[in-house]
C-alpha cells in the first residue's frame, strides 16, 4: 500500500477500488464474528474455499468473511449478494449444496431460509427477516459488507470520507460544535454529552492531551462494542482521529480487554493499515495534523471500564478508581486533559461529520438523538445485536425484533444497563427507550445490554446474581462498596435459601441508600440498582421467599420440591433412569415417586418426562 | 497568594485558598468531621467515606467525602445532618461487622448510636479496616513502598509482595504507629525488631558504648544512603553520643 499524500489521493484510491469491484459479481458473505465462530463459521469459510476451488469458481465468485451481522441466534449466517439471499444455521456440510444450487444454478436452498414463526412462511431476503426489518442500521450498516482486515473494503464503502472532510473543510471548533449540536451522548453508560466533554478537553490547560477509546466492555451478556471493533475497526479509528483533530490531541489509546482476541487482532491490523496509508501518524493526508493510536490490553477487571480506573490501568497502576471532583477532562491520564469515549460513541462520529447534524438528528429523540445498539439476550427468540432508533419502545424491541419469548412463556421483565442497571417490568413495556426514560423507571441505558426474563425467572435470584457479580468485581478500595455490596449479596443469598427474615428488605434498602450515596465510583453508586428495582416492582416475590419460604417462579432450589402427578405418570421409567441421585422409585407399571430427601432438584426428570407428569412446587 | 474562595460550613462563613481540601477548611472553621483513613501528612485516599458531608454548589446538593473534595467554588457545607448521620451509622455498622473488636470503631460507632453490628450482617473477625494509611505512609513518608494492596473486593488485604518477607522493609515501624486500629504488631526481642504482619525481622544495632540495642540496621543503612553518610557512623545510641 502506498501512502496517500493528500485528500485527492484518498478519493482517487477510493475510485480505483470501486472501479475494480463489479457490483453484480456473485459474492458469498459469511459472518465470522465471535458468535458465528462459536457456531463453526471458520469451518464454513474453509468449506466454501475448498468447494469454490473444486468447482473452479475462484475468481468468479467472491468470498467475504465479515464481522458480526447481529443475528447470533441463527449462526452461522451467510448472505449471497447481489440477490441478498439470506441463509441461516449454515454448517460446513451445507456448503456444497449452496454452491451447486445457488451459485451455479441460481436457485434457492429452501431449507436454509429463515422461517417466520408467526406466519410460517420462508423469508428469502435479509432485509425482510423481522429481526432486521425493524432495525435501523446506521452504525452497524457495513458490518456485514466488509472484511475487517482489509482497509480497502472500508474505503470503497465511503470510509475515511468523514475524516477527509473534517481535515480539509472544517475547523476543529466547528467539529466540536457539530458534535454538540448533533446531541451525541456517550454510549458507554452515563450518556454524558460527548460534544461538551470534547469542548472541556479542548479548552483545558495542559499538554499533551489524550484521546482514549474505552473498549473494556464488561457487562454480562453485552457485546456490541466487541462486534464493532471486530467487524469494523476503521469506523472507530476514523471517529477517534476526527475527535483528536477537534480536541487538539496527538496521542490516542484504545483500551481493549484481552478476552476479546479477535477485536484485539483486528484492531492491530486496522491500525497498521491506516498507518501505511497515511491515515494515522505524521501529517495525516498532508493536512499537517499528526495523531497516532496505541493499543493497551486490559486484564478483564470490570471496574476498569470506569474512567479513572481505566486510566490508572493504562498508566500501569492497579485498576482502581479515584475521586474525580476534578474531571478527567481536565486531569486524566498522566494528570493531563483526557477525552474518553467508548467504542460505539466513536463509531457515531464519522456519520455526524460526513452526513451532517440535521441528518443525524433525524433519527432518535430530542434528548437522545441517533441510534443505539443493544445486545438482546436472555429468554428471547431472536438473540443478537440490534440497532434501533432511540425512542423505540421496549415492546417493539422485545416483540417485533426479538420475536417474543420462547415456548409461549409470558414476559416478566427486561434488565437494562448491565449489572448496574435495573429490571423493568411488563407494565413499562411501552416505554420509549432513551437515556432519560430508562433513568425515570429506575434503570439506565448502560452500554446497551438487554436481558429478557420470562415467568420462570425468579427476580430475587436475578438480584442475587447481579449483586454477587458486583461484589466480586468491586475493587475493594472504598468501604461501602466492598463491605456493603457483599453484605447485600449475603442477605439475598439467605433469602434465596429460605433463610430470609422479617426486616431483611428494610436492612437491604438502608444499605442500598448508603452505598449509592457514599461509594467512590459508579460501580458502587449503581450497585444497588438491581436489588432496588426488583424490590420496587416485585416486592411480593421477595415477601413470598421470606414469609412463606416459597419461590413463586420455581427457581430457588431450597424452596421448591419436585412431585410426580399420579394421574399423568405412565410408569415408563424414563425419569428414574435419568435421575443422577437415585431419588425416584417405582417398579414396572407402578406409578413412580420422588424421594424428597434424595432429590437434588436438578430438573433432569422434568426435562425427560414426555407426559408433563412432574411438577415443581 | 492563591485566590480565596468564600464558603459556609454549618452556617459559619470563612474564606479558604482555592483547592483547599474541604476537611482542612472544616478544621479551620472548628467543625469536627470524623475520619478513619485521613492523615494530613499523606495524600488523601477517600476510602472510609466516614467524612462524607453534604455540599451545595448552588445547583445541587451532593454527598462528598471531605478529605478528597477540594474547595473550588462558593459552596455551602453541612457536616452533621440527619442524612449524614444515618449514612455514617450504616458505614460504621459495616465496619463493626468486619472488625467487631476494634475499640476505635466501637467508640466512633457508639457516637452514632451503633453499639452492636446489625444482627443480620455477616460478622468477621478482622482487625484491618483497609484505610491504607500504612501503605501511603510507607510510600510517601518513609519512601520505601514495602507494602501494598492485594486482591479485590472482600479479598483485599495489605501485604508485602507475595505475602512474604520483603527485604526492602526497614522495620521503621511507621506503619504500626499510623494504623488507626493498631493491628500491625510491632516489637523488639532478642536483638531483633519484628513486624509480624509483614513477616519481617531485622537485626538491631548494638551501641558501642552502652551495649544496648538501639536501631534496626536496615534503618541505619537506608538513612546512611539517603544522607550520604558512612553506615559505620551509626555506632552509638542517642544517650551515649
Amino acid at each position: 500500500m502506498e501512502k496517500l499524500s493528500d485528500f485527492q489521493a484518498l478519493e482517487q484510491y477510493r475510485q480505483k477500488l470501486i472501479a475494480a469491484r463489479d457490483p453484480e459479481k456473485p459474492t458469498i458473505t459469511v459472518c465470522a464474528g465471535t458468535g458465528c465462530k462459536g457456531c463453526g463459521a471458520d469451518g464454513v469459510v474453509a468449506a466454501f474455499k475448498e468447494e469454490l476451488a473444486k468447482r473452479d469458481l475462484e475468481g468468479k465468485v467472491d468470498l467475504l468473511a465479515t464481522g458480526c451481522h447481529g443475528f447470533c441466534e441463527r449462526g452461522t449466517l451467510v448472505v449471497i449478494r447481489p440477490q441478498e439471499y439470506f441463509y441461516q444455521l449454515v454448517m460446513p456440510k451445507d456448503v456444497p449444496e449452496i454452491i451447486e444450487t445457488t451459485m451455479i444454478n441460481g436457485e434457492v436452498v429452501e431449507r436454509l431460509l429463515y422461517e417466520d414463526p408467526q406466519s410460517g412462511e420462508k423469508v428469502l431476503h435479509e432485509k425482510d427477516v423481522p429481526f432486521y426489518k425493524y432495525q435501523q442500521r446506521q452504525i452497524f450498516a457495513y458490518n456485514g459488507h466488509l472484511d475487517p482486515t482489509d482497509v480497502g473494503n472500508y474505503i470503497a464503502l465511503g470510509g475515511y470520507a468523514g475524516l477527509a472532510k473534517a481535515l480539509s473543510e472544517m475547523k476543529p471548533e466547528q467539529i466540536v460544535q457539530d458534535v454538540k449540536d448533533a446531541g451525541l451522548r456517550g454510549r458507554g453508560g452515563g450518556g454524558f454529552p460527548a460534544g461538551r466533554k470534547w469542548e472541556t478537553v479542548r479548552n483545558a490547560e495542559g499538554d499533551p492531551k489524550y484521546v482514549l477509546c474505552n473498549a473494556d466492555e464488561g457487562d454480562p451478556g453485552a457485546y456490541m462494542d466487541r462486534s464493532l471493533l471486530e467487524g469494523n475497526p476503521h469506523l472507530v479509528i476514523e471517529g477517534m482521529i476526527i475527535g483528536a483533530y477537534a480536541i487538539g490531541s496527538n496521542h490516542g489509546y484504545i483500551y481493549v480487554r484481552n478476552e476479546y482476541p479477535l477485536a484485539v487482532q483486528n484492531t492491530y491490523i486496522a491500525l497498521d493499515q491506516a498507518r501505511e496509508l497515511g491515515l494515522l501518524g505524521e501529517n495525516i493526508l498532508g493536512s499537517g495534523f499528526s495523531f497516532d493510536i496505541q493499543v493497551s490490553r486490559g486484564g478483564g477487571a470490570f471496574v476498569c471500564g470506569e474512567s479513572t480506573a481505566l486510566m490508572a490501568s493504562l498508566e500501569g497502576q492497579p485498576g482502581e478508581p479515584r475521586a474525580k471532583y476534578v474531571h478527567t477532562a481536565e486531569r486524566g491520564l498522566y494528570e493531563k486533559p483526557t477525552n474518553l469515549n467508548n467504542v460505539e460513541t466513536w463509531a457515531n462520529v464519522p456519520f455526524i461529520v460526513r452526513e451532517g447534524v440535521k441528518k443525524y438528528r433525524a433519527v432518535g429523540t430530542e434528548g437522545s438523538p441517533g441510534t443505539k445498539i443493544f445486545s438482546l439476550v436472555g429468554k428471547i427468540n431472536n438473540t443478537g445485536l440490534v440497532e434501533v432508533p432511540m425512542g423505540i419502545t421496549l415492546r417493539e424491541i422485545v416483540e417485533d425484533i426479538g420475536g417474543g419469548i420462547p415456548n409461549g412463556k409470558k414476559f416478566k421483565a427486561v434488565q437494562t444497563g448491565g449489572p448496574s442497571g435495573g429490571c423493568i417490568p411488563a407494565e413499562h413495556l411501552d416505554l420509549p427507550v432513551d437515556f432519560d426514560k430508562l433513568y425515570e423507571v429506575g434503570s439506565m441505558m448502560g452500554s446497551g445490554g438487554m436481558i429478557v426474563m420470562d415467568e420462570n425467572t425468579c427476580m430475587v435470584d436475578i438480584a442475587r446474581y447481579f449483586t454477587e457479580f458486583l461484589s466480586e468485581e468491586s475493587c475493594g478500595k472504598c468501604a461501602p462498596c466492598r463491605e456493603g455490596v457483599a453484605q447485600m449479596r449475603d442477605l439475598l443469598t439467605d433469602i434465596c435459601d429460605g433463610k430470609g427474615q422479617e426486616g431483611d428488605l428494610e436492612l437491604i434498602e438502608d444499605l442500598a441508600e448508603t452505598i449509592a450515596a457514599t461509594s467512590l465510583c459508579a460501580l458502587g453508586q449503581t450497585a444497588p440498582n438491581p436489588v432496588l428495582t426488583t424490590i420496587k416492582y416485585f416486592r411480593d416475590e421477595y415477601e413470598a421467599h421470606i414469609k412463606e419460604q416459597r419461590c413463586p417462579a420455581g427457581v430457588c432450589p431450597a424452596l421448591i420440591t419436585y412431585r410426580i402427578v399420579e394421574d399423568k405418570c405412565t410408569a415408563c421409567g424414563v425419569c428414574k433412569r435419568v435421575c443422577p441421585s437415585d431419588a425416584i422409585e417405582g417398579a414396572k407399571k407402578e406409578i413412580h415417586k420422588i424421594i424428597v430427601d434424595k432429590c437434588i432438584k436438578c430438573g433432569a426428570c422434568i426435562e425427560a418426562c414426555k407426559f408433563d407428569a412432574i411438577v415443581k412446587e | 497568594m492563591a485566590d480565596l474562595v468564600k464558603i459556609t460550613i454549618n452556617g459559619k462563613e470563612l474564606s479558604v485558598p482555592y483547592d483547599t481540601p474541604l476537611i482542612e477548611a472544616c478544621k479551620q472553621a472548628r467543625v469536627h468531621v470524623p475520619t478513619l483513613c485521613y492523615n494530613e501528612n499523606v495524600k488523601a485516599y477517600g476510602v472510609c467515606r466516614i467524612c462524607s458531608v453534604e455540599v451545595n454548589d448552588g445547583r445541587r446538593t451532593r454527598i462528598v467525602p471531605a478529605c478528597v473534595y477540594t474547595v473550588r467554588s462558593e459552596i455551602t457545607v453541612e457536616t452533621d445532618t440527619d442524612r449524614i448521620r444515618r449514612y455514617r451509622a450504616t458505614l460504621l455498622n459495616l465496619q463493626l461487622a468486619r472488625c467487631p473488636d476494634e475499640k476505635v470503631i466501637q467508640d466512633l460507632a457508639a457516637e452514632y448510636g451503633v453499639t452492636e453490628p446489625h444482627p443480620r450482617l455477616r460478622k468477621e473477625d478482622k482487625h484491618c479496616i483497609l484505610c491504607g494509611l500504612c501503605v501511603r505512609t510507607c510510600a510517601e513518608v518513609v519512601g520505601v513502598s514495602a507494602i501494598g494492596f492485594e486482591g479485590r473486593g472482600r479479598e483485599r488485604k495489605v501485604t508485602p509482595p507475595f505475602d512474604a518477607e520483603n527485604p526492602i522493609c526497614i522495620a521503621c515501624g511507621a506503619c504500626a504507629y499510623v494504623c488507626p486500629t493498631q493491628c500491625i504488631e510491632f516489637g523488639e526481642k532478642d536483638g531483633k525488631r519484628y513486624l509480624k504482619r509483614w513477616h519481617r525481622e531485622v537485626d538491631m544495632l548494638v551501641c558501642d558504648k552502652c551495649g544496648k540495642y538501639w536501631l534496626p540496621d536496615a534503618v541505619a543503612y537506608v538513612y546512611a544512603k539517603k544522607m550520604g553518610l558512612d553506615p559505620a557512623s551509626f555506632t552509638t545510641c542517642p544517650d551515649c553520643r
